[in-house]
């Protein structure tokens, strides 16, 4: 038994909010006071500190082939960013694209518990699970792109719209199980498909060959799925035009297509840019917040831009070849067989770059006008916008408006005539900096054991030190427990526990109907028996029940 | 003027790391403490005091601030990182001599492993004998190579000489391997000898002089512009001369001249020098 | 590998060269005998979702040094010179874009007339959906790994104007799985050195032939190959004079002169695992048959094991 003593308890999901009192952990779980004091309990004096729940990382590309292809062509990004093995910890390397084990350590070191990767393509999902093993520390998870998979688009290319909608439940459901994974996930749904056919960007309305379904509908039949099948998260999307200037159009003209459904929007910080008139780019913050705001039913993680490197990778292959045309730099693609895509580009964002520095107010901008913590989330969309090791600088910019302003200052100094930022007076409280770094993730997971501290909540916790710079606050947790454990003492991993694989629990789904069945046997370079990940992948997965 | 002599006991059974022997590391110390610096071999890490004989003494003002002495050839990153004083080293040497270095001077009176000069970006290598591959090249992944100094073989390198360099000269007097100045980005190659194929393959700008003449397997993306005698070499030959090797070709010779790689904009040159 | 470290390499998985590539160029192979069932399954012959017509529906170029099976059964076969792959492969980047070459009409690059070039040039803008198969032919070539780098930089550009994708037709068993691990581990796919406690990375210096040929390592371990029979002679020496243990379940040219051999399982026959495709795609492979031995992996663990806890 663990006792978690003398500090402050920031757990918004139990309505407490800096209360000094006890946390009582056993058996990997959070536990009621004992009536007596037990003879075998260890004590953390958290006097001075703030206790938090275990962070939950809902956003990240942290596994699977698309990384593991970013990690191989960069190995610039490891050579001066490693960790020698230690007694507990394995070796490991990488800046923006660590090793597994120091995914897994790094995470861990900044109070984070678990952790999903945002983006994995069925025909690789295995690839997925692998390095999800090799994660340590964390319970990880995953979900699978479907916004361009050829048995989804013909399914709904089907006019019976009741027949589409039971015959596309079935299909994700099964696509679910096939590969373990944990939720939906869209991509630019119907663009990678287009990109394919060398078309050009579409639209919510654009016919995507070859069985002329509209971006539109495959977003709002894999919403409805998601709901009717009553998944612990929605659908996880991507949207269209990721990027370019302008796209604030189709992100709200997305929104109002998905209205009234639980839908969680990601990185939307590179979905929210008017163009101006030179088709440059101005924030589009204020109208995407506000539809935010409006639409309780939604949920959106930011993207925040990190000023250095980066290496963008996404299933978004069209978006991937447009920026390696910015820098005619190194850029890895892969066309998934009937399913998806990928591309991998690596970047620099500076400040001086009027167009990163716009990216990087809009970011902070979406996190200050968004008012509802519990339904915008802190991410990176690592790597991609910036490692997640920044996060701790970013809680103090939330944090920090005169540490805002001084970084305002270091930006290209047109960005205040395209966004709004230096307007914005909000600091957030430690409440809601654990709400949108774990309790409001765990939420919307469905993670019911997550991102709180309630009696039979899971023993993941993160004692941070109380100090004025919340950037060094939270950079070095003074412990982190995990499962009961204690895995990081004063910053350092002094345990490297293992993980588990997280799920859903979708019974037996019907199998593949005949006529898929029949197109994936056709088509597909694999045999669909040998299709499915094996539970060797995914030992002792914890299945999250589904709500239908 | 102190000069720290070490002297080789005897040649270790796997590679050694010694990047702790510059300039900037042993200035000041004495004998004792160089005998302890620490020393990589293999994976163990070692003492300078196991393999050298060290010896710490005042000499004659010319003296260089660190001399090595024995076949040094197991011993990779030598003067790698050094950024003033002299060091020279009599005898070969391993991989990554010099890399990265950004000032002063290595001497090395002997042959040179690969990567020499990598990444280098100020200060001067002499190597009096042949150099490996990736003379003054990028690491891998990188994008640039040296980005400044100069660098004088008197032998012949391998393949890679100057790949991807952005400033900086390389001279080599003798012969070069395949794709000499390999993507440069700007810089000086001079080849004293005769490159071997590809020279200035996908090269964005800068300079491959090639002072054996003609032919050259040129690729098919450079075209013949012109030929005259460039004022650029009367700099290039000032500067070779400066530091003591001074081109046989003089400094108002004439080359031909050909443009490319026009797949990466066309903004390089390859120069042949014409007899006479 | 390390082509793609510098710019990187667009390709897709077999299953779209089967269902969409309309040009499919095989460049330095011959899987008609390396790679036997490649050309029904995935390249040749095989009819695809839209490639319904199959042989017919694909045009198939062959560029190697000299006439195989493989280069028999292409619509078109060019013949070019050993040691010429960098210089054909600059050409048709310059031939693509447009761009003014340095040498006449007349020429020939590769051996090769620059009218075939410039044909290829069109037809390789003109497809739909092409692919560049290339083999040991391109990356065995004088130039190695920037042949592959040059051949990249011309995929890269073709898909300025279509599709345009290259895969590398990789043999030895599970070869791109080890890269996989080795990059998820270590973040390097090959040649990675841990003597100071952490992973570094050099080709050429922590690469197996640069290390024997200058007596680095005193010690090794060996898995899943044969060196005996796919190592040089002086490499083997090398290896002959210290102490291996190597791990293998059948007598080859190196088990007679291994310091220790243990026999294991033969992976995917008695032990399972997942197999990395060539194009990356992950796959399992189930045990059929019992083996007395233990597999690969077990081995090493105990290894591992023993040392930790020596």
């Amino acid at each position: 038994m663990l006792r978690v003593t003398n500090g402050r308890v920031h757990d918004p999901g139990n309505a407490v909010a800096g209360e000094v009192r006890d946390v009582w952990l056993d058996g990997g779980k959070v536990v009621a006071e004992p009536a007596a004091e037990p003879a075998d309990v260890a004590t953390l004096d958290a006097a001075g500190c703030v206790v938090f729940p275990g962070g939950v990382e809902l956003h990240s590309h942290v596994a699977g082939s698309k990384v593991n292809a970013g990690r191989i062509m960069c190995p610039e990004d490891h050579v001066d960013h490693y960790r020698c093995r230690t007694d507990v910890t394995r070796a490991g390397c990488g800046h923006t694209v660590p090793t597994t084990y120091l995914t897994g350590y790094e995470y861990a070191r900044l109070g984070y518990t678990t952790l999903f990767e945002a983006a994995v393509p069925p025909l690789t999902a295995r690839h997925a699970h692998e390095e999800l093993r090799d994660i340590p520390i964390l319970d990880t998870g995953c979900y699978t792109v479907m916004g361009n998979n050829h048995l989804v688009m013909k399914v709904l290319s089907d006019p019976d719209e009741e027949r589409r909608a039971a015959r596309l439940r079935d299909l994700v459901a099964w696509l679910l199980h096939a590969t373990r994974a944990y939720a939906v996930k869209i991509v630019n749904p119907g663009g990678v498909e287009s990109w394919k056919w060398h078309g050009g960007p579409v639209d919510l309305d654009t016919s995507v060959p070859p069985y002329g379904v509209t971006p539109r509908r495959i977003l709002t039949g894999l919403a409805a799925a998601a709901d009717e099948l009553g998944l612990p998260h929605p659908v996880h999307v991507h949207l269209n035009h990721l990027g370019v200037p302008g796209n604030v159009a189709v992100t709200l003209a997305s929104m109002q297509a998905l209205a009234g459904r639980r839908a969680h929007f990601t990185h939307l910080q590179f979905h929210s840019y008017e163009a101006t008139r030179s088709g440059s780019y101005a924030s589009g913050a204020p109208a995407v917040a506000e539809s935010i705001n409006q639409h309780p039913e939604f949920t959106c993680d930011v993207g925040q831009l990190v000023f250095g490197p980066a290496t963008t990778m996404t299933s978004d292959a069209p978006m991937e070849f447009r920026l390696h045309h910015l820098h005619k730099d190194k850029w890895a693609n892969s066309d998934i067989e009937m399913e998806s895509g990928a591309g991998v580009v690596p970047m620099r964002y500076s400040p001086r770059q009027l167009v990163n520095a716009v990216q990087w107010c809009v970011g902070l901008e979406l996190m200050l006008l968004i008012r509802d913590p519990w339904r915008v989330f802190l991410t990176t969309d690592h790597p991609n916008a910036g490692p997640f090791v920044a996060y701790p600088m970013i809680v103090r910019l939330l944090m920090d408006r005169e540490f805002r302003r001084e970084w305002l200052e270091k930006l290209n100094p047109r960005v205040r005539r395209f966004t709004t930022l230096h307007e914005l007076d909000r600091e957030y409280t430690l409440d809601e900096i654990a709400t949108v770094t774990r309790a409001g993730q765990a939420r919307v997971l469905g993670l019911a054991d997550k991102g709180h501290l309630g009696v039979g909540a899971d023993a993941d916790v993160a004692v941070y030190r109380e100090q004025g710079d919340r950037e060094r606050m939270f950079a070095a947790p003074a412990w982190v427990v995990k499962g009961g454990e204690v895995v990081v003492r004063d910053g350092e991993v002094v345990a490297a526990v293992d993980g588990r694989p997280l799920g859903v629990d979708l019974g037996d789904p019907p199998p593949l109907a005949a006529d898929l069945a029949e197109q994936f046997e056709s088509y597909s370079s694999v045999r669909l028996a040998n299709y499915a990940v094996e539970d060797a992948y995914v030992p002792d997965q914890v299945l999250i029940p589904c709500a239908p | 003027m102190r000069t720290v002599t070490l002297t080789l006991k005897a040649e270790p059974p796997v590679s050694a790391e010694a990047e702790q022997l510059i300039p900037d590391v042993v200035a000041g110390k004495t004998a004792e403490e160089v005998r302890r610096l620490p020393l990589l071999v293999g994976n163990r890490r070692e003492t300078v005091g196991d393999w050298f004989d060290v010896v710490v003494d005042e000499a004659e003002a010319a003296a260089p601030d660190l001399l090595l002495r024995g076949d040094l050839v197991r011993f990779k990153r030598l003067g790698e990182g050094m950024s003033r004083g002299a060091m020279v080293v009599e005898g070969r040497v391993g991989f990554h001599a010099g890399a990265r270095m950004s000032g002063g001077s290595l001497t090395i009176a002997g042959d040179a492993g690969d990567f020499l000069g990598a990444h280098m970006a100020g200060g001067r290598i002499i190597v009096r004998g042949d150099a490996g591959h990736y003379v003054a090249a990028a690491y891998r992944g990188e994008k640039t190579g040296m980005k400044g100094g100069t660098i004088v073989v008197t032998g012949s390198v391998g393949q890679m000489v100057g790949a991807r360099m952005r400033r900086g000269l390389v001279y080599v007097q003798g012969d070069a391997g395949d794709v000499a100045g390999y993507n440069m980005k700007g810089g000086t190659v001079v080849v004293g000898g005769a490159p071997a194929a590809r020279v200035g393959a996908r090269m964005v700008r800068g300079t491959v002089a090639v002072l054996g003449g003609e032919p050259l397997e040129l690729l098919p993306t450079f075209s013949y512009a012109c030929t005259y005698a460039p004022t650029f070499w009367r700099v290039v030959h000032h500067e070779l001369a400066r530091v003591g090797h001074a081109p046989r070709v003089g400094p108002g010779v004439t080359f031909r001249r050909y443009c490319g790689d026009v797949n990466e904009g066309g903004r390089g040159e390859v120069l042949a020098a014409q007899p006479g | 590998m390390i082509a793609r470290q510098q710019v990187g390499l667009a390709t897709c998985t077999l299953g779209e060269v089967k269902n969409r590539a309309d040009l499919v160029i095989f460049w330095g192979c011959n899987p008609r005998e390396s790679h036997q069932r490649h050309q029904a399954r995935y390249s040749a012959s095989v009819k695809g979702q839209f490639i319904p017509e199959g042989r017919k529906g694909r045009r198939i170029v062959a560029i190697d040094v000299r006439p195989t099976s493989t280069t028999a059964a292409a619509d078109q076969f060019i013949q070019v010179e050993p040691g010429s792959t960098f210089e054909t492969a600059t050409l048709l980047r310059a031939l693509v874009a447009g761009k003014r070459i340095g040498i006449e009409e007349d020429a020939k690059v590769g051996g090769v007339p620059l009218h075939v070039w410039r044909e290829l040039a069109e037809a390789i803008k003109a497809a739909d959906y092409g692919v560049i198969l290339f083999g040991l032919g391109v990356t065995h070539d004088r130039g190695h790994d920037l042949n592959v780098e040059e051949l990249g930089a011309l995929i890269r550009e073709v898909n300025d104007y279509t599709r345009f994708y290259g895969l590398p037709m990789r043999g030895h068993g599970n070869v791109t799985g080890s890269n996989q691990v080795m990059g998820w581990q270590t973040g390097y796919p090959i040649a990675v050195n841990f003597n100071r406690g952490y992973p570094r990375y050099n080709p050429g210096e922590f690469s197996v032939l640069g290390l024997l040929a200058r007596e680095e390592v005193d010690a090794a371990i060996i898995i899943a190959t044969d060196p005996g029979a796919h190592l040089p002679g002086d490499s083997v020496a090398a290896l002959q004079a210290i102490p291996t243990i190597y791990l293998e379940p059948h007598v080859n040219t190196t088990t007679g002169w291994a310091t220790v051999v243990i026999p294991v399982a033969p992976a995917g026959v008695a032990a399972e695992g997942t197999f990395y495709r060539m194009d990356n795609v992950p796959l399992r492979v189930r045990k059929l048959v019992d083996s007395p031995f233990p597999s690969d992996e077990e081995v090493l663990r105990s290894i591992k094991e023993t040392i930790l806890h020596a």
